[in-house]
């Protein structure tokens, strides 16, 4: 057990809220895998399941601040020349799904110039962003399935601390 | 690495390697940094960044513009401090007020004894956008005889007068479902001044004990000590400054002590002033109010709303009681909350709902 910042009470929560269930709806099914707040990004996380065995694993990420970005999903893994993060969302293990193509951003990328240095860092226009990745999904048995997510949030005046390979555990239930 | 602005390629501008080196020992550095300040009696600014910070960039290549570049050599030794990936040094910006948080880039000025007498961190920065802003923002930071607003006291927000009587509540507390702690809090009205004290534990565990001295008219906080396991702090409030010393752990090493003379609003009041405030707030539904708050853990004041719900049934253990509400919203980081004060009178604190499932609740 430990005290929370002030000193005055236990701490016995978790940072991250996972939610695991959820299907609301004919035709595809919307499963909610985890939603969590971290570093001024809302993140909630969705599988998409169109057919059986196909659907997409769907990240939505929202600034909770006006002015603040989020960099090209396409930017290296430690941005470029070493300025910004990717945004991204990943299977790392899975025996339910697998990532089936290539990660798709719901926005086009802007090219913000960082007039200092002479260079452009793609980023996405303010306001949210959804990340989607086509999956296979096995849906005969219900398995658990580590997710990863990596992201920054910037203005032009200030870098929140950025959330690098995230692991998030879910559990993926047999569709009925 | 500490640099003494001697040069525009000293501060590396144009490599995108930058200045924030991850082998540094910025301790060290800024020991170094405050003891040539001694000598030349200048200040010392501390810049929490990172090379992969393109706004640590941006505000670099603003020191450089020629009035900020003259200020800057003139006036301060800087230390730039790396933070990685928000994984290197947090006891150095921990020490000096959670410096990175909410982000970097984050500028702290010290005096040349090493106390705290500025910060230009987040949304400070953000009319920042020419060398002369950095000299305005700058020269504000250091210039110890200013305040941010009216030298006049005067109540940071309307309080019931006749709520002000010495009194005393004690909360139980749960934490994530378990229950075995308590929250007292009481008030002495004195001749002219008075007195509020929090003393919570778990179990047989003291965890808080806080003092706050206010001025009987003007019920702004003079002086405020306060003792948790993560910091000893004593403030002084007068003159639109706060002025004090915090001690925080820092282990394996000594605890670490920072002194400091910050300027702010006249109608600032103290993060441990709340549970003071809000049982006694003039009730009126469907107001708000938005107070500063001083954090010693951020040395920082933040606006804080409060917003007064209506009239509402509650449910005690004792029976259910008409209560209003009040929501607690800011950017401290035991909020928000959400307090239940009684309808009737003498008002009483019935509930108060903080983060991490942490639920302060009246027995009676």
């Amino acid at each position: 057990m430990t005290l929370n910042e002030d000193g005055l009470f236990p701490l016995l929560a978790c940072a991250v809220v996972l939610s695991v269930g959820g299907v609301t709806q004919a035709g595809p099914v919307r499963l909610s895998l985890a939603t969590f707040v971290e570093n001024e990004v809302a993140v909630e996380i969705v599988l998409v399941q169109d057919e059986p065995g196909r659907g997409r694993l769907v990240g939505t990420f929202t600034p909770l601040d006006p002015g603040l970005h989020l960099y090209s999903k396409d930017l290296p893994t430690h941005g470029i020349r070493g300025l910004g993060r990717p945004t991204r969302l990943q299977v790392v293990s899975s025996r339910s799904i697998k990532a089936a193509g290539a990660l798709a951003a719901s926005r086009p990328t802007l090219d913000l110039f960082i007039r200092p240095l002479g260079m452009k860092l793609p980023v996405y226009p303010e306001g949210p962003v959804t990340l989607s990745l086509p999956v296979s999904v096995r849906t005969d048995a219900s398995t658990a399935a580590q997710l990863s997510v990596t992201y920054m949030a910037c203005s032009d005046r200030i870098c929140h601390p950025p959330v690098i390979d995230k692991r998030i555990a879910v559990t993926i239930p047999p569709r009925p | 690495m500490t640099i003494g602005l001697t040069s525009c390629a000293g501060l590396g501008l144009l490599s995108l390697g930058g200045p924030y080196v991850s082998h540094a020992n910025a301790r060290a550095d800024i020991q170094t940094a405050l003891l040539e300040a001694q000598a030349d009696h200048k200040f010392v600014l501390l810049d929490f960044g990172a090379n992969w910070c393109a706004p640590c960039h941006a505000l670099r290549a603003l020191f450089h513009t020629p009035h900020a570049a003259s200020y800057l050599l003139a006036t301060f030794h800087l230390v730039y401090i790396d933070v990685g990936n928000f994984n290197r040094n947090g006891d150095v910006a921990r020490k000096y007020g959670s410096a990175t948080w909410p982000g970097i880039p984050a500028l702290i000025v010290l005096a040349s004894s090493g106390e705290v007498i500025g910060f230009v961190t987040g949304k400070a920065l953000s009319p920042v956008s020419s060398g002369d802003d950095v000299v305005r923002l700058l020269s504000a930071a250091v210039d110890r005889t200013a305040s941010t607003g009216s030298a006049l006291p005067r109540p940071a927000v309307e309080l019931d007068p006749a709520q002000i009587r010495t009194s005393a509540d004690t909360l139980g507390v749960r934490a994530a479902g378990e229950s075995g702690g308590t929250f007292v809090f009481k008030l002495e009205v004195g001749s002219d001044s008075v007195t509020s004290t929090i003393v919570s534990s778990w179990h047989d565990t003291l965890l808080q004990r806080a003092l706050t001295v206010y001025d009987g008219l003007s019920l702004r906080p003079k002086e405020v000590w306060d003792s948790t396991d993560a910091e000893q702090v004593h403030l002084t409030y007068a003159a639109g400054r706060v002025r004090g010393t915090r001690v925080s752990p820092n282990p394996p090493g000594p605890p670490d002590t920072v002194n400091f003379d910050l300027a702010t609003d006249p109608s600032t009041v103290d993060r441990r002033s709340v549970p003071f405030i809000v049982p006694r707030l003039a009730l009126v539904p469907g107001t708000t109010a938005v107070i500063p708050i001083f954090d010693s853990w951020t040395l920082r004041t933040h606006p804080v709303r409060l917003v007064t719900g209506d009239r509402t049934r509650l449910a005690l253990p004792a029976g259910t009681v008409d209560a209003y509400r009040i929501d607690v919203t800011g950017d401290l980081r035991n909020l928000p909350q959400t307090w239940y004060v009684s309808a009737d009178l003498p008002r009483r604190t019935l509930r108060s709902e903080w983060p991490r499932h942490t639920v302060l609740e009246s027995a009676q």
